[in-house]
This record gives structure tokens, sequence and C-alpha cells, in this order.
């Protein structure tokens, strides 16, 4: 039998188990949940009755999965505080994008981010020389600037062009056959890379091992599905023997 | 009596037998114990059970990547876990024997 993505219905149910489990250390609950997942897609993949109808519901489910692991029952959810949550929220929202655009870098979230805040800096200090609304009324989002219409819009336009352009113009010293150093990898974006929790210095000596570099990291964002290994619970030698070879074929491309 | 309470007591043995036949992932287990005859086991406390054999030392787990899904964890027995297993199934015996004992007359009047 071969494994098959999941299905929406089987994303929702692994999402509301998912909320069951929200108590749970993240690496129980992670290891719990990869399972799942792949157990899953094999339901979906014989395709006779529903996923509902042969699991029950996902309550349920979470509910068997903790009392046959062993697990507490699910504790009173405690007040969590916002940053927590605005954390949770944040850490969700990455999960999202990458599942959507894997090529997408905190990079580039980061250089749009630049380009609004740098739209918001433009506005408070036009606000405060001329005496203006530095927001728009409707769309508290945007930074306004005693700009009418199209105005604010363009403007900001404008600001996440220019941070583009920085970030451009800033690349070829970062990668270029005249430096001596690449970025790390950072570990946050590309955890399989660190079965020994060291980085992985990248160092960029000619064009050609620049571009090797810049292959390389295409192909260390492919092993972000899988989960990063941790210390405390004896991972795969699969995973990790994929996770060394990535590292050491990127170790090997700056020269 | 129902078979799922009956389950309860027996799953960490009947799914560490399993896994000792041969290494599996989760949903093979369950397939497994199913066409040996648990057609009541529920997928979810199939995988609590792997888990926590897993904790305990009794189980071993390697993840096998595949380019079409999510991969999958397969467990194999460790060695603590193969000592658990001949303890559990003498224990088992026993327990068998005894219940059996008692059943005996009784089969027989409604047999």
């Amino acid at each position: 039998m071969t494994t098959v993505a999941l299905t929406p219905e089987g994303e929702a149910f692994l999402a509301r188990v998912r909320d069951e489990l929200a108590d749970l250390p993240p690496d129980e609950r992670d290891e719990l949940l990869e399972d799942i997942e792949s157990h899953l897609a094999e339901v979906a993949g014989e395709g006779e009755v529903a996923l509902a109808a042969r699991l029950g519901s996902a309550e349920e489910f979470a509910q068997e999965l903790r009392n046959s692991a062993g697990l507490p029952p699910r504790a009173a959810p405690s007040e969590p505080s916002r940053l927590q949550a605005a954390r949770a929220w944040l850490d969700d929202a990455v999960r999202r994008v990458m599942a959507v655009r894997p090529h997408l870098t905190g990079a580039l979230v980061w250089q749009l981010a630049r380009g609004w805040l740098l739209a918001v800096a433009f506005a408070l200090t036009i606000a405060a020389l001329g005496n203006t609304a530095a927001w728009s009324y409707r769309h508290t989002w945007l930074p306004h600037a005693g700009l009418r219409g199209f105005g604010a819009l363009i403007a900001l336009a404008g600001f996440v062009a220019l941070s583009f352009w920085l970030a451009r113009r800033a690349a070829p010293r970062r990668d270029g056959a005249s430096s001596s150093i690449a970025r790390p990898v950072h570990s946050r974006w590309w955890p399989s890379c660190r079965p020994s929790g060291t980085w992985t210095i990248l160092r960029a000596r000619s064009p050609a091992s620049a571009a090797r570099i810049k292959r390389c990291r295409r192909r260390l964002r492919g092993c972000i599905s899988t989960a990063p290994p941790s210390p405390t619970s004896s991972r795969s030698t699969v995973t990790a023997s994929r996770s060394t070879t990535c590292c050491s074929t990127c170790a090997t491309a700056g020269r | 009596m129902d078979t799922s309470q009956m389950l309860k007591g027996v799953i960490d043995v009947a799914v560490l037998a399993v896994v000792a036949d041969e290494d599996g992932y989760g949903y093979d287990v369950v397939r497994r114990l199913r066409a040996r005859g648990l057609t009541d086991v529920a997928d979810a406390s199939v995988y609590g059970t792997l888990r926590r054999l897993y904790a305990a030392g009794a189980l071993t787990s390697y993840v096998v990547p595949s380019e079409e899904g999510p991969h999958r964890r397969y467990y194999g027995v460790s060695d603590r876990g193969r000592e658990l297993l001949a303890e559990w199934s003498a224990r088992w015996r026993t327990f068998v024997q005894a219940i059996d004992g008692l059943l005996a007359p009784h089969t027989e009047v409604l047999g």
C-alpha cells in the first residue's frame, strides 16, 4: 500500500486531535501526532468509509490515545499568558506558510515586515511634522501619512520594494566570491540539521561554491518535514542519517 | 463481558507479541491484530500502547521516510521487550488455566 497525502477531512481531524493534546510537552505531542498523521493518510487511502465512521470523533480518539499511552487526562487549560498565545499564533502561522510555500524563507518574511516598518516610521514622521493622521481610519494596518486614495498603498509598496532592494544589494557581500563567510544555517529553519546541537557554518570561497551552497540550502529545506531529533528520545537512524547527509553535503559545498 | 473490556487488560502483551513477530508501523500493527482475531481493537489504543511500550524501553523505533506521504515510524522489540514478553506470557498461561478451570464445568452445561 502506498501512502497518500492527507485529505482535508484528515487535516481537520489531525488539527482537532492536536488541540486535544495541546497540554502535552511539545516533543511528546509531536511524536504522537506524526504517527497519527501517517495513519490518517493510510485510512484515507483505503477510501471505503468516512474517517469519522472508522475512527470516531477526534475527541474520543484523543481520549483513547491518552488512556492507552498512560498519559494523564487533559489538564484544565490554564490561562496562557499573552506572550505565549502570541508565540503559539506566530509558530502556527509560520508552520502554515511553510506548508503552503516551502520556498518562502524567514528572510522573505523579514523583508516584507521591514518594508512595512519603514512605511510606519515614515508615516509617523510625516504625522508628527504635518500634524496629520498616521493611520488610515478604515484600514488600521495601513500607515497613512496624510496621503489620499491609493497613495498610502502605493507608498507601502514602495517601502516593501525598497526593503527587497536593500536585501538584494546586501546579498553579494554575503555569498559572493570575495566574502569569506556565509550566513550560518540557522537551526530554526533547518531543524533536522542539528543532530549534534551544532550549527553548520557555510563558507563560500568562489562563485561556484556560492551556487552549490544555494542549491544545498534548497535541499535542506526539504528536511523540514522530518522532526528535529530530540536528545531525550533516541530517534530513528534513518532520520539521523538523512539529516547528516544534508548537513555534510552543505559542509562540503563550500569547498 | 464486552471484548473491548478484556482487550484493555491484554493489549500490551498482544501488541508486543505482534511487533516481536516482525517490526511494524502503527497501522500495520492494527491490521495484524485484527487479522489475528482481535477485531475490536481501537486504532487509537494501539498507537497509545506503542508509545507507552516505547517509553518503557520495551520497543525501539525508527522512521522510514516516504516520498509520497508522511514518514512511517516503525517499531521493533528491544531486549527488555523480549524479557517482558516472556514474563507476561508465562503469567498469562497461569491466568488462563485458572479461568479455564473455573469455566470448564459451566461451558459444558451451556455447550
